[in-house]
């Protein structure tokens, strides 16, 4: 099964260098444009997520690493970083009729994540975050 | 990144392609002002539109929270992008076309 790794710093102009690595996998395997969307999507929240708590300061320099890899149908990327233990699971299910006003708030990234995914997972190992977020691939578009 | 277009009636804001994170952190604050202190309605037109971020749905919420229910709308949305906003349930406060 084709994987590939990324490793990012901790800091938001990154996100840029996780589009090219997510696009280019995709284009790789001939993915849909709506499959690639959704990955791009859910792969930003979760590293705006970890760049946004994992640290004490956003002046540490640390690493997050994605490997990405594609299992039949899916797509697996497990994103692993050495924050503060930080379980984005944690957040409460997705509930599309919360009032505005809660919804300006947090949480609006992992919501997003736990909607497009098929399966999340979170374990705390060695001192390292390790997320598993399991994408189905829509053979259609 | 933001074209802001002022009328008697409304406030239109064109969006280029992609409202990501980052995007959505350069023109936040100028949008958030302009949109706060238009006495009229806003208009986001969203025809260029093929991505967007948690960071956009905010910036949508809040100007829904500060403005009203209806006085913020979304027009020329691409199939994609609304499914994006109605897992959101933005379609629930903000009229999207």
């Amino acid at each position: 099964m084709p994987e590939e790794t990324v490793i990012l710093k901790n800091r938001l102009s990154e996100l840029s260098k996780l589009q090219t690595f997510v696009d280019s996998f995709g284009g790789k395997y001939a993915l849909s444009e709506e499959t690639i969307r959704n990955a791009n999507l859910a792969m930003e929240e979760a590293v705006v997520n970890i760049i946004s708590y994992a640290h004490k300061t956003r002046n540490e320099e640390h690493e997050i690493i994605i490997r990405l890899k594609m299992e039949g149908y899916e797509l697996v990327f497990n994103i692993e970083d050495d924050g503060i233990p930080f379980n984005p699971l944690d957040f409460p299910e997705p509930d599309p009729d919360r009032p505005v006003e809660d919804k300006a708030g947090g949480g609006l990234g992992i919501y997003l994540i736990r909607s497009l995914a098929k399966s999340a997972s979170y374990t705390r190992k060695q001192g390292k975050n390790l997320l598993s977020i399991t994408m189905e691939i829509n053979r259609d578009g | 990144m933001v074209d802001y277009i002022f009328s008697d009636d409304k406030l239109l804001c064109v969006f280029e392609e992609r409202l990501d994170t980052s995007g959505c952190l350069e023109f936040e604050k100028e949008l958030l002002d302009k949109a706060g202190n238009a006495n009229t309605a806003v208009v986001f037109d969203m025809r260029a539109v093929n991505y967007i971020a948690s960071s956009f749905l905010k910036i949508c919420f809040r100007i829904s929270k500060e403005k009203g229910d209806g006085n913020l709308s979304l027009i020329n949305v691409s199939p994609e992008i609304k499914k994006i906003l109605k897992i959101a349930g933005a379609d629930k406060h903000i009229k999207i076309d």
